[in-house]
């Protein structure tokens, strides 16, 4: 070993500072340590396909449900035939007519069928993101990477947040993608079928942005539950068992509170708390109903809920992290 | 700033252990020190609190003054060499180093810089998994010398290396430090920092238990070495050295093994005795007894 090779100097990087714990430089370093592994594009294969037979199984439900209405339109409801004894009553035909005009209003279903094409393979495609989540942070562990990361960067809420972003980054990265592709094919399927899709219309627009959001947000869920539980199989099965199990547990639960101790439908609303239930609400555009007097829960308090829970989650991972051995 | 490592009163406890209890040296530039202690004794647990790894309960370590989690571009400063597997089994070298050069802030051809460094340029492209021991080793010095930093600090780098690699580490090591730099090693086989360290510190149950140059706690710690004799008239010399302080061993035929006087002395008997000599040595202080005497009775599983 001599000596000249010893001493070759290194370039003086440049620094970056704006937001107090925010290092471009270690956002980058942890988007390469996602793209130096196999982890982005197993996870990219596996929302594609997701997206690729939910899209195929949304396309024809939605071919089908608009075949439908323009079928039934063509025959309206006709009372002059009908024999005087058995004629509807003024009001009941008035709620024929408006049943019927609800049943073939083709804006409205293109409009929803629209959005709903247009999030093909959301429900997977989360349960995809939180897991990316949850190997953002547990690789370290896994793979004891852990000790040069935080040689490199002693001050821990820098790694984290940096992580974070990552994983927000790369979420809305699959999400632009898997909206891409559904966006695609779709106004191709109903351009085909000679239909306008209404992007103007808010009903349509809305599902894909809080998509987004929720893409967004489940990843920074992900990294929260990789802090919390160190072990990569465990937070991954904790994780996705959640995401998976949160809304039928929750029905059971807020199901047995409603039935045998608050009777009144108001206890439906309170369901919004369970994460996977204020994602649902979030990315709905009618609020989902599990009472019949219930007034439902409308989108923001959804997104409002599943950001406390990304806050918390990664606050409580920052703090947890801050103070771990690193052995 | 310099390479001075100033460890005082630092204390780990835990549950059911004190790792390491009030334990206080320091580590000059421009020479290597050794860490020596048993296996368990504390040496990672220490190395880990001087880098913000482990949180100390009590005590500061510092690195040029400053603590580790002071210091504003750690590896410009220090360099260190934990575990040999410290990095993404999937991931190439040269990307496990890219990922670090963009954390610290430097750019990417500083990763083939230190690949080049360490020899290792051949296995750039290759996957972490596909690595030998030997590689890994050299893998994490490269990732210790991305910062050309001013101290090294390893944790048993010569474990699982070939007589090959451990030539290689040392040099090294031995060349970096006379430039000057601060290196501070540990391991728990004393003969390897005899060839290898200057200084020593030596601990045993977390406790401090020696510390200085390592020709000073050789000569202190290791005892004379035994003269050995070959002679046909082991029982002639035998009664003759009764006369001196000595406790005699018969380890074969013809054969006697003399501890507590030199080479000059059992010879002066034995020509005073009459007895034919056909070998005399002097065995070398067996430097791994001595520091398992001196390290005895704390080296048990804790």
């Amino acid at each position: 070993m001599s000596s000249a090779t010893l001493a070759s100097a290194p370039t003086e990087p440049a620094e970056a500072r704006s937001v107090p714990s925010l290092r471009p430089r270690l956002v980058r370093a942890e988007l390469r340590k996602i793209f130096t592994t196999s982890t982005w594009w197993l996870t990219g294969l596996l929302i594609l396909i997701a997206t690729a037979l939910t899209l195929l199984v949304n396309i024809l439900d939605a071919n089908q449900r608009l075949r439908a209405a323009e079928q039934m339109r063509l025959h309206p409801p006709d009372f002059s035939n009908a024999p005087p004894g058995q004629r509807p009553s003024a009001s009941e035909q008035q709620a024929i007519l408006e049943d019927f005009a609800r049943r073939t209003d083709i804006p409205a279903i293109l409009a929803e069928q629209s959005a709903n094409v247009f999030t093909s393979g959301q429900f997977l495609g989360l349960m995809l993101i939180v897991i990316l989540g949850v190997l953002v942070v547990t690789n370290e562990f896994t793979h004891q990477t852990a000790t040069p990361t935080f040689l490199a960067t002693p001050r821990r809420t820098r790694v984290i947040v940096a992580k974070l972003v990552a994983a927000m980054v790369l979420a809305a990265g699959y999400w632009l993608v898997a909206t891409a592709v559904s966006v695609g094919v779709g106004v191709l399927n109903f351009s085909l079928a000679g239909y306008d899709v209404p992007f103007a219309s808010m009903q349509v627009w809305r599902p894909v942005a809080m998509n987004l959001l929720a893409y967004v947000l489940w990843a920074v869920l992900g990294v929260g539950f990789g802090v919390l539980i160190r072990n990569q199989l465990g937070a991954t099965l904790t994780a996705a068992g959640l995401y998976l199990i949160g809304l039928p547990s929750a029905l059971i639960l807020f199901g047995f509170i409603h039935t045998y101790l608050i009777h009144s439908d108001v206890v439906w609303n309170f369901i919004v708390a369970v994460p996977g239930v204020a994602s649902m609400v979030m990315v709905s555009v009618e609020p989902p109903r599990f009472g019949p007097e219930q007034t439902g829960v409308p989108w923001w308090i959804g997104a409002l809920v599943l950001t406390a829970y990304g806050v918390v989650a990664g606050m409580i991972g920052t703090l947890i992290t801050r103070r771990r051995d690193i052995s | 700033m310099d390479g001075q490592l100033v460890v005082s009163n630092l204390t780990k406890v835990y549950p059911k252990v004190r790792a390491v209890d009030d334990l206080s040296f320091t580590v000059q530039p421009g020479r290597v020190t050794g860490f020596l202690g048993p296996n368990g004794s504390g040496k990672t647990t220490t190395l880990r609190m001087m880098l913000n790894l482990v949180t100390p309960t009590a005590g500061t370590a510092t690195i040029g003054g400053v603590r580790y989690a002071d210091l504003p571009r750690p590896l410009d400063v220090v360099g260190a060499v934990l575990e040999a597997s410290s990095a993404h089994k999937g991931r190439t070298g040269r990307n496990h180093l890219r990922v670090l050069c963009a954390a610290a802030g430097y750019p990417d051809r500083r990763a083939d810089e230190v690949l080049d460094l360490v020899g290792l340029s051949p296995a750039a492209g290759r996957k972490f998994r596909s690595y030998s021991l030997g590689m890994r080793q050299r893998l994490g010095i490269a990732a210790a010398m991305i910062g050309d930093p001013k101290v090294l600090i390893l944790d048993e780098p010569a474990n699982g290396l070939d007589p090959e690699g451990i030539k290689w580490m040392r040099e090294f090591l031995r060349a970096f430090a006379s430039q000057g730099r601060t290196v501070f090693v540990s391991s728990h086989l004393l003969g390897e920092m005899q060839q290898l360290a200057d200084d020593v510190i030596i601990i045993a149950a977390g406790r401090m238990v020696a510390q200085g140059s390592v020709s000073d706690i050789i000569a202190s710690i290791a005892e004379p070495g035994a003269v050995r004799v070959r002679t046909p008239h082991v029982d002639q010399l035998a009664v003759e050295l009764r006369n001196y302080a000595v406790t005699l061993e018969y380890p074969g035929e013809n054969q006697l093994l003399v501890r507590g006087v030199d080479a000059a002395t059992v010879g002066r008997a034995a020509l005073a005795a009459r007895a034919e000599l056909h070998e005399l040595t002097t065995e070398a202080p067996d430097l791994e007894q001595a520091f398992l005497k001196l390290t005895r009775g704390q080296a048990a599983i804790r």
